[in-house]
């Protein structure tokens, strides 16, 4: 149960699993996940590498394509769940505090 | 074309010591020196011109040091860390090395609980084994040949030694448990604060490293002793036969270690190897050693001499009684057929052992008359008394003795066993500086103890 494992994403976590909505090859998720975090999160080489392996395991990505060292990762249906409930989560973050946060400006 | 220059450096580090590996390796680039290879301890360098470099220090789980050469999936990781900017320089099993002149390239890992589950997983286990096993068996071997052979101990400098080393092994594991142990609690406490785990630095590690190596030199300096003491002693043996066992093994050790480096064979092969390595060179510390207590025990018996009289008898010596300074000849017996002569000295700064042996009888598995006697002197009286204690008076052997009033032996106490003694007698006559443990076959007369006393110059 991928749910049950990753109770919440942590950033780098979230921003992997956003990049791979579309087809991607590992070693590009770094840039990818910089691009649409406007450079404000990175992922080390190693902790990508490690999270994809972990991702994979557990039916989160799948491998889709290979060519040579190049492995080309997308999310499968119970990936996309997961980054969908994530989403839903932190709107939801977004939507209870937005009242207060406004109140207090 | 030049050779290039190379140097060797002795830095033994943790996986959680990367940061201490990193800036050791910025440095020695900043002095012109870039690393080559990781052999064990040992960092070997080449020349270069002093470049400023940011070095990484990474451990990856899937890679092996029985790796004949890098596997799929270590070579997928390098390919994501050459991406992010890291250039690969070297690694020894799960570590790898890379650099980079860059100032942003973002470091390797970015998530410190993935970073501390992979130290734990390659730590733990080996670590578990090492932080439990070994001070068990070295605090009840020091007990053993403390308590249980305390007197052997503190008369041969290779049980001193030995002695030693354990301690040593013990300190080595205590520095590195605590080491790891403070790392840990403030690891958990860091990542509990949303702080960034915290490393040793070069200089720390350094000290820790010194400290390490520096007692070292304590079982270091007692062999040179003995090697130097035991030149032209009957010992001597025991040493050379020690140094060279010591020497077999360690080429061993380094002869199966390039092997498996050199990359010939498989990992499963490798790793087979290894193991029968560990296996057979253990076994030959052991029988080595072994040997070598045997062999100071065995002492007595290194000479034997066999030949016949006049009468046709064979006479058997295993020591020239001559240097037995009291004899069954000196108390006045005659000697029989067969005679058995034994002297066995050990000595050190702290104690000295004199055991010597007389006896003879008609036939080889007939009835002997003899006496043998132990001259134990040392400077401290507290080895004197714990050695009376301990061996003899509050010994588990159910052996009982009485204080006894025997003035003719001028002694400050005489003790004479009453229960455990078959036939004969066991005295124990203590003076200031010495103790004799004095055994024979017969009740010994006033006449006899004057003899004893005046041949032992008591």
């Amino acid at each position: 149960m991928p749910r049950a494992k990753f109770q919440t994403l942590t950033e780098p976590m979230y921003y992997i699993l956003l990049s791979l909505t579309e087809s991607c090859c590992g070693v590009d998720i770094m840039d990818r996940v910089s691009e649409l975090s406007n450079g404000r999160v990175s992922v080390g080489p190693g902790t990508l590498y490690a999270l994809l392996g972990r991702f994979e395991k557990d039916q989160i990505i799948k491998e889709i394509d290979r060519d040579g060292r190049k492995r080309t990762y997308q999310l499968t249906d119970e990936g996309k769940k997961l980054l969908k409930e994530e989403y839903l989560r932190l709107v939801t973050l977004m939507e209870e505090g937005k009242e207060i946060m406004e109140g207090l400006e | 074309m030049s050779k290039k220059k190379r140097l060797r450096k002795f830095f033994p580090f943790e996986p959680y010591e990367s940061l201490a590996l990193e800036e050791f390796l910025g440095e020695m680039a900043l002095h012109g020196w870039m690393i080559e290879c990781i052999s064990g301890n040992f960092l070997t360098f080449y020349e270069i011109e002093p470049v400023r470099l940011r070095f990484a220090v990474d451990l990856f789980a899937k890679a092996s040091v029985f790796d004949t050469k890098p596997a799929e999936e270590t070579l997928d990781y390098r390919q994501y860390c050459k991406k992010a900017g890291w250039k690969f320089a070297c690694d020894n099993g799960k570590v790898q090395v890379f650099y980079t002149d860059q100032e942003d390239t973002v470091p390797i890992q970015t998530d410190d609980r993935l970073k501390m589950k992979g130290i734990h997983k390659m730590l733990l286990l080996p670590k578990l084994i090492l932080w439990i096993f070994i001070p068990l068996l070295t605090i009840n071997l020091i007990h053993d040949i403390v308590v249980k052979v305390f007197f052997f101990t503190i008369t041969n400098y290779f049980m001193i030694t030995t002695v030693f080393m354990e301690l040593y092994l013990l300190w080595l594991v205590s520095i590195d448990f605590i080491a790891f142990l403070l790392w840990e609690i403030s690891a958990i406490r860091n990542i509990k604060n949303g702080r960034s785990l915290q490393y040793l630095s070069y200089r720390q590690v350094k000290r820790k490293n010194n400290l390490r190596i520096g007692l070292l030199l304590i079982p270091l300096i007692l062999m040179i002793i003995i090697f130097t003491s035991s030149l032209g002693e009957d010992s001597e043996i025991n040493v050379i036969y020690q140094v060279v066992g010591f020497l077999i093994v360690t080429c061993m050790s380094v002869f199966g270690y390039r092997l498996i480096r050199k990359n010939r064979y498989s990992r499963r092969a490798n790793r087979m190897m290894a193991i029968l390595f560990i296996v057979f060179a253990t076994y030959c510390l052991i029988v080595f050693t072994t040997n070598t207590i045997l062999n100071i025990y065995s002492n007595k018996s290194d000479e034997v001499i066999t030949y016949e009289d006049t009468d046709g008898n064979k006479v058997s010596y295993y020591m020239e009684h001559d240097k037995v300074p009291l004899s069954l000849d000196d108390l006045g017996y005659t000697i029989a057929t067969y005679r058995d002569s034994s002297a066995c000295i050990s000595k050190t700064f702290l104690a000295q052992s004199y055991d010597y042996g007389d006896a003879t009888f008609e036939k080889l598995d007939g009835e002997s008359i003899g006496i043998s006697y132990t001259i134990v002197k040392s400077r401290f009286s507290w080895i004197l008394e714990y050695y009376i204690k301990n061996k003899w008076l509050e010994s588990s052997n159910d052996l009982e003795f009485k204080k006894m009033d025997i003035p003719q032996w001028e002694a400050k106490e005489v003790y004479r066993q009453t229960k455990g003694y078959m036939g004969g007698e066991r005295v124990i006559v203590v003076y200031s500086d010495k103790v004799i443990v004095f055994e024979s076959d017969m009740e010994l007369t006033d006449e006899q103890i004057q003899i004893v006393k005046s041949k032992l110059k008591l």
